[in-house]
């Protein structure tokens, strides 16, 4: 497969239009997210009440965010947790690699986390000559593939049983066929993975700055395993991650699992807090931290592109976006995707990278309608619209602004195209209007009609 | 050094525009806990396919317990030592080997684990364990059968309820457990086309015995 | 009453009739109506590419074409929208910004304002039609399949008191078109997949005609349903209501 870029958004969304088989796959995967979402929300009574605690709390996270970090580290490492900060990518590997060095750890497992596909650590890792395993059943097919995730929930949903068979055949020398024997073997390979491991790496859904706690949300208990049974564990959270207060947590988890797949509560919620306690058989024995900041920093400061960082991963955006439901994920080119992805990849990658990403967008508002915390994702979109069209101007806008300006030139523009090609067939066609060509390829353009102003105009004279 | 930087950056930027957060509104009451508490327990767990069995006394608790044993064809068991001894659950087990904690190693193939449950929650069907010595994760984890009692004053509504449960579980300096579990239902994944399939990396089948009895 | 006629660029010129069937509509309700002079374009599509300095431009200009007191009435929710952003475009405190914020609070869609006349539930439309609506994302947000269920909109409420007329939905009938503006000219493929998505819908309906209160969708969904050769007659909710009250058979009623 093509290396996907954010870059080539444009092209790679073109691209997936074209694949009949993700646009079946993904169809089939957004449809059934929205059902069981729908279901679930429908029966949970005082679901506005819910979803704006939910938004409250963590707003008011990012209100008060250096306060509550300070207070989560001093928590944390009075509960034993040593506590590392890392400005960028390459600082987080950094300590992570530390880390996995001074553990000697050669077998690494880890839960399923975004932020460490962010900061690219597998390689890492591996260059430091240890071995990882993804262990979320979908991140551990999609890392045999050596593919990206294409979904947030389900990172290998574009993959069919019979993928999976031959995938596991060819990796693994492991034989299945059915859905049940292919998880059976996957369970089997990565139980002696957990056994034998060194590390365990998560993310972390939640930090909870009261009790210097880490909160992490799974249903397939891979994420219990990587912490329960390696000595060390190493937790990493971009700083946004953090709540007040276990209140704030479980207000948020009343409503995450709702949202992100239509359970009341997921299979299985950890709160971590340090190593295991004094007589305890298991659990790490050495636990750490990692607040990775990223751009986040800097993100905080713009007011409105801020809300973004509110997020709690429930992926709704996604499964309700009519531009995610047709070009699914890898196509953004990065770990994030859909409408909060879009927005997340435009403030955390360089400017000159994501200059279409914004505009991949109808503006529809599924997305905001759909988001239990009330991101305004088209608001943002069109404050990162503005803030591409300080750099460039698009000449198809700027031409049609000039003339809508000047009624007369506007008035006179439009008499000449309609006594000339009234029926628009050579206008659209002509060069330099970048799109119109392919939009009249696929839709008979309308025609340029008798005013209404001058139909109006007609009416009223015939009247008394 | 990137501590302070970040610190300093995070304050720079709400300085420059502090954010207002509304006061949300109050949190719904909660459904309390009713009569018909192990009903709602029971519906609630139902479409996750675990079954509640109740029992009125200890020995009807061992008994559920040997029955399920035997419906999951174990021949090993783990179990948490002093919250489970008054049961004699070892003599209704007797047919089977106990395997003591120590590193999951040593666990990695038993059949079958049991734990007491410290909360259940009713709106979703949770259940709450807390780790602490003779309490070990591992027994609802890596066993594929899996076995919670749960106490009749253990019932609780809903998630709001964690805050309090980790409160009477830390201790005296205020510092937390290690580890609190909620376990709704067994390991469940649908990364492969979607379709559910349960017992991935924990247990394939929970099931719940409620101990119907008040305690003193 | 009198009501200030909004005329988008595109119905302007290419859909005149959904704006006649508006004043048709409006002055059956007693609304008496005036058509200010020198309407381009309401800065939509310079907003929409990010262009500030320009759609403040345009929007000024408005500001001025509509400064006559009284309610605004237009046949796009979409350009509606636009008007009701005016206020963000301006510096609070100012005296565009006020000014803004009237014309803000008086510009109406025209199934909304419709809606909220006295005399519309008994506006006595007859129409026996198969209509299949498409819902705009503009003014509803987008059709989110979980959100819960609210009350009809005012376009299908409208609809839903014309008798005769049996009011089809396209299987997802608020799901973007695939429009999008500019969207569609830099996103073809995308646009063009859902907009197939959209025509595949709307079809497996067999309505007689297709019904919306947006007019760039329904140039949208009318130009691709034509390009696959299974053409239907596109019309604005005005349009359907001006024939249910009229006698004539109306143009589109006639295929040649």
């Amino acid at each position: 497969m093509r290396e996907m870029t954010t870059r080539n958004f444009r092209r790679q969304s073109a691209e997936a239009c074209r694949d009949t088989n993700l646009r079946a796959v993904l169809d089939h995967a957004t449809r059934y997210f929205q059902a069981k979402r729908g279901a679930s929300l429908e029966a949970f009574p005082g679901r506005g009440e819910h979803f704006a605690r939910a938004r409250a709390a963590r707003l008011n996270a990012l209100s008060r965010l250096p306060d509550l970090l300070e207070e989560l580290e001093t928590n944390a490492s009075a509960a034993g947790t040593q506590v590392h900060w890392a400005a960028d990518a390459a600082q987080a590997r950094a300590i992570i690699t530390g880390i996995a060095s001074a553990a000697g750890a050669r077998v690494v497992v880890k839960g399923k986390s975004m932020i460490t596909e962010e900061i690219a650590l597998n390689p890492a890792l591996q260059a430091a000559g240890a071995e990882v395993w993804e262990t979320d059943l979908g991140e551990f097919i999609v890392q045999l593939a050596g593919e990206p995730p294409s979904h947030i929930i389900a990172p290998a949903v574009h993959k069919s049983r019979e993928d999976v068979a031959k995938l596991f055949a060819e990796k693994l020398n492991l034989h299945g066929q059915s859905i049940p024997e292919l998880t059976l073997l996957a369970r089997q390979a990565l139980r002696e993975k957990f056994l034998a491991a060194d590390l365990g790496i998560t993310g972390v859904n939640m930090a909870v700055a009261e009790t210097g706690s880490v909160i992490l949300v799974e249903n397939e208990g891979n994420i219990r395993m990587s912490t329960t049974c390696p000595p060390v564990h190493v937790a990493v959270m971009s700083l946004e991650k953090v709540v007040a207060s276990l209140e704030d947590a479980a207000d948020i988890l009343r409503v995450l699992p709702r949202s992100a797949t239509g359970q009341k509560m997921s299979s299985y919620v950890s709160v971590l807090t340090g190593p295991r306690g004094q007589g305890e058989t298991d659990g790490a024995r050495e636990t750490h931290l990692v607040i990775l900041d990223n751009g986040r920093s800097e993100i905080l400061a713009d007011p409105v592109l801020r809300e973004a960082l509110a997020c709690f991963r429930c992926g709704a955006c996604l499964n309700v976006c009519p531009v995610y439901q047709t070009i699914g994920g890898h196509a953004y080119g990065w770990v994030y995707s859909g409408p909060i992805g879009t927005l997340l990849t435009s403030l955390l990658q360089p400017r000159a990278e994501t200059r279409d990403l914004p505009f991949g967008c109808t503006l529809c508002g599924a997305c905001k309608r759909t988001c239990p915390l009330s991101i305004d994702h088209p608001k943002l979109m069109m404050a990162l619209r503005q803030r591409a069209a300080k750099g460039r101007t698009n000449r198809f806008g700027a031409a049609h602004s000039l003339l809508a300006r000047h009624p007369l030139a506007y008035r006179l523009a439009v008499g000449t195209a309609r006594a000339v090609d009234p029926n628009l067939d050579l206008l659209p066609r002509l060069p330099g209007l970048p799109g119109l060509s392919e939009f009249v390829d696929s839709r008979h353009p309308p025609e340029l009609k008798k005013s209404f102003t001058a139909r109006h105009r007609t009416a009223k004279k015939g009247k008394p | 050094m990137s501590r302070n930087a970040i610190l300093s950056a995070l304050r720079a930027g709400l300085a420059a525009a502090p954010l207002t957060v509304e006061t949300p509104p109050g949190r719904p009451a909660s459904t309390p806990v009713g009569p018909d508490a192990w009903a709602v327990l029971a519906a609630v767990l139902e479409p996750l396919e675990v079954r509640l069995r109740l029992a009125r006394t200890p020995a009807e608790a061992a008994q559920h317990v040997a029955d399920i044993a035997r419906e999951r064809a174990a021949k090993t068991y783990t179990r948490w030592d002093t919250a489970l001894d008054a049961f004699g659950l070892d003599a209704a087990l007797a047919d089977l080997a106990r395997l003591e904690p120590g590193c999951c190693r040593n666990l990695a193939h038993v059949d079958l684990g049991l734990v007491l449950a410290q909360a259940a929650f009713l709106e979703s069907g949770s259940l709450a364990v807390v780790a602490a010595p003779g309490r070990h994760r591992a027994a609802s984890l890596l066993p594929p059968a899996s076995v919670a009692l749960v106490p009749k004053g253990a019932l609780r509504p809903d998630v709001s309820h964690l805050p309090a449960l980790l409160a009477r579980h830390s201790a005296a300096s205020g510092r937390l457990p290690a580890c609190l579990n909620l376990i709704t239902g067994p390991s469940s994944t649908a990364d492969i086309e979607l379709v559910l399939v349960r017992g991935v990396h924990g247990p394939g089948t929970l099931d719940v015995i409620g101990l119907d009895w008040d305690e003193e | 009453m009198h009501a200030n006629l909004f005329i988008p660029c595109l119905v302007e010129d290419c859909h005149p009739e959904a704006a006649q069937a508006m004043v048709t509509v409006l002055e059956r309700l007693g609304v008496a109506v005036r058509h200010p002079a020198g309407q381009t374009c309401c800065g939509q599509l310079a907003y929409k590419t990010g262009d500030l300095k320009n759609a403040r431009a345009l929007a000024l200009r408005y500001l001025d074409v509509f400064a006559r007191p009284g309610p605004v009435v237009c046949p796009s929710g979409s350009c509606v929208k636009m008007v009701r952003t005016y206020p963000e475009l301006f510096t609070p405190g100012t005296s565009e910004h006020a000014r803004a914020l009237d014309l803000a609070g008086r510009t109406f869609e025209f199934c909304e304002f419709v809606a909220a006349q006295p005399g519309a539930a008994q506006l006595g439309a007859h129409l026996k039609v198969r209509a299949c609506y498409h819902g705009s994302c503009q003014m509803t947000g987008g059709h989110a399949d979980d959100a819960p269920k609210g009350a009809d909109d005012a376009p299908r409420q409208l609809l839903r008191a014309v008798r005769g007329l049996t009011l089809l939905e396209a299987e997802r009938a608020d799901r973007c078109c695939g429009f999008g503006g500019i969207f569609s000219l830099q996103f073809t493929a995308v646009s063009e997949a859902l907009v197939e998505d959209k025509c595949r819908e709307i079809l497996a309906q067999e309505p007689e005609i297709l019904v919306s209160a947006e007019p760039s969708c329904l140039m949208n969904i009318s130009g691709h349903l034509a390009r696959l050769g299974r053409p239907l007659p596109a019309l604005h909710v005005a349009q359907v209501l001006a024939a249910g009250l009229g006698k004539a058979v109306p143009p589109w009623r006639t295929r040649t």
